[in-house]
């Protein structure tokens, strides 16, 4: 027995979607696929459009199940071939909370305590219960003062803020989020972020990431990118970035700085690449330029 | 000369209610033709609602909406020429795809418009050109396809229409970097061949700063200015208050210039950034 059991683990995991015609069967979108995730771990999972990546994430959190593998959700196989209760397919669902991309179609009340109370009210939680976490769901992504308002006057972070507000409150361990902020603007974006670290950072809530930004997944404590249904990177975010032609080899980008950082080492700068925060790059980069002999 | 001119527009939702919201408040501003322009602005900025106001989907409380120096609202009856004119493709246009082929999908606006079957056949097969759409598509189910190439057919629909003024919103949501590039590059090259006038909404600064010519910023439903990108990116800690910000490679441009790194300022895309580094170096 290893010391840890992970919190998420696929085993030679396969998926199919199904095909309208049953003599031709479509091919695998996810082709044996071995991940293992820990508890309170921050992941990010990059890939692009059609790579698999938001199937992968419809199988934890078992709104699809697996065509071929096995998938262990903290400790219980949850594709064991007598079928599970609905409880514990609701069980499951409880664990692993799910934040989607658009906000409006998400959110169910009128009023926004409403609106979060509306998952612990379905686990059938005790009504004073229910009100100590809308308030402390609430609190946590800084919302409080909205608890009134009606969220269709909300902006768009706003917004994704009471989704996942409605998810705390049903004490997920785990969060996916599936590209929650590619609807919104700059501002709402980095709210989303910051509040996604908070949960990660300061809950211990095992966070997955789903995107497209690259300066979204260098938050993460690791990187998986998906390719054409397998894992094709898996390491932390220096590892991965740092591997620019790698990434490029199928079509996805590295943060601005590393693209600019990387073009100037491969020119013969001695810049260092592999780091990720925009100021230290900047401040080095600076000084390599200030003293450089005229 | 001027595409489209929006003069004094005043904008309020669910008038004479306790939800009253004002969306556009004296908004006066004006986009050339034969240009890409950036419309950009914060979640309930007034972006949408202004758009909206262009194409006549909505009539402004107030103000005037000028196309090509005509007020689109003089004869409300022929507000319909209106919507052949200026082509607005909505946020996820892939979910309105109806038709059994793509290539009827394309056609069915300018079937709408009444034109022959010839004619309709060249623009379904230019439009879905530009959008880089492989012929042999054309005579598949929308629904067989990928949700970028459903995106590429919605597109190629409206272009289809050859409006003189097309709009889009959010035209690259949610696709990856590739297919960011492809929309972005299919846009572009529709526009130079045409030499017709674009519109483009988005919360991405690095690809309003790459594509296009213009860029115009609504804050709290008032203009708050209109430019080039340089002029634009200027403004840094103001876009940034307002929820916006600039290019991450702008912000480290600056950060570069701030630890005194003489560096031209208007640099919005990768490869200038490298160059400009280069030269400086090369100049010590």
């Amino acid at each position: 027995m290893s010391e840890k059991t992970p919190f998420i683990k696929l085993e030679n995991v396969f998926y199919s979607y199904e095909s309208d015609d049953e003599t031709v069967p479509l091919p695998p979108v996810l082709k044996n696929i071995n991940l293992e995730i820990e508890k309170g771990t921050f992941v990010a999972l990059l890939g692009h459009n059609g790579s698999g990546k938001s199937t992968l994430a419809k199988l934890i959190n078992l709104i699809l199940l697996p065509t071929e593998g096995r998938i262990t959700i903290d400790g219980k196989d949850i594709t064991a071939s007598e079928a599970l209760t609905e409880d514990e397919v609701y069980d499951v669902r409880r664990k692993i909370g799910m934040v989607f991309q658009n906000p409006d179609n998400q959110l169910v009340a009128t009023v926004v305590e409403e609106d979060v109370a509306f998952g612990p009210e379905n686990l059938g939680i005790e009504p004073s219960e229910i009100r100590k976490r809308v308030d402390d769901a609430l609190e946590t992504v800084g919302m409080s003062a909205y608890k009134k308002h009606s969220p269709h006057q909300l902006s768009g972070g706003q917004k994704q803020r009471i989704a996942i507000a409605g998810i705390i409150a049903m004490m997920p361990e785990c969060i996916v989020f599936d590209e929650s902020t590619a609807m919104l603007d700059p501002g709402g974006r980095k709210e989303v972020m910051n509040t996604i670290e908070k949960l990660n950072r300061e809950m211990g809530i095992t966070i997955i990431l789903i995107t497209h930004n690259m300066d979204e997944a260098i938050k993460a404590d690791r990187v998986v990118v998906i390719n054409d249904g397998v894992i094709y990177m898996d390491g932390t975010p220096k590892e991965v970035f740092s591997d620019v032609q790698r990434l490029r080899t199928v079509g996805l980008d590295v943060p601005q700085v590393t693209e600019v950082m990387y073009e100037l080492h491969g020119m013969g700068m001695p810049v260092d690449y592999t780091e990720l925060d925009e100021k230290k790059c900047a401040d080095a980069l600076a000084e390599l330029l200030r003293k450089k002999p005229g | 000369m001027k595409a489209l001119e929006l003069i004094d527009i005043v904008y309020t939702y669910s008038k004479n209610t306790p939800f009253e919201k004002t969306a556009l408040d004296k908004v006066s501003v004006s986009f050339e033709a034969g240009r890409i322009n950036g419309l950009i602005g914060h979640t309930g900025s007034g972006k949408s609602t202004l758009v909206q106001m262009m194409n006549g989907l909505l009539r402004p409380d107030s103000g005037e909406v000028l196309l090509f120096g005509k007020s689109i609202w003089e004869e409300p009856k022929k507000i319909r020429d209106v919507r052949f004119k200026v082509g607005l493709v909505f946020q996820y246009p892939e979910y309105q795809l109806f038709e059994e082929t793509c290539e009827k999908d394309i056609a069915f606006g300018p079937k709408n418009m009444g034109l022959d079957a010839q004619e309709i056949d060249r623009r379904v097969k230019s439009a879905a050109q530009f959008v880089g759409l492989d012929e042999s598509l054309l005579v598949k189910s929308p629904f067989e396809l990928s949700g970028g190439q459903k995106r590429r057919v919605a597109l190629a629909g409206i272009m289809a229409m050859e409006p003189e003024v097309l709009i889009l919103d959010e035209p690259a949501a949610g696709l990856d970097p590739i297919g960011r590039e492809e929309i972005f590059g299919g846009i572009r090259s529709y526009q130079r061949s045409r030499n017709n006038t674009v519109i483009i909404v988005s919360h991405s600064m690095e690809d309003v700063a790459a594509y296009c010519d213009n860029i115009t910023v609504l804050s709290e439903g008032k203009l708050f200015m209109s430019g080039s990108c340089a002029e634009v990116f200027e403004h840094e800690s103001e876009l940034t208050e307002m929820g916006l910000g600039v290019p991450q490679i702008t912000r480290f441009i600056r950060m570069l210039r701030d630890a005194g790194v003489e560096l031209r300022r208007d640099i919005y895309t990768v490869e200038d950034a490298v160059s400009a580094i280069k030269e400086y170096a090369g100049r010590r």
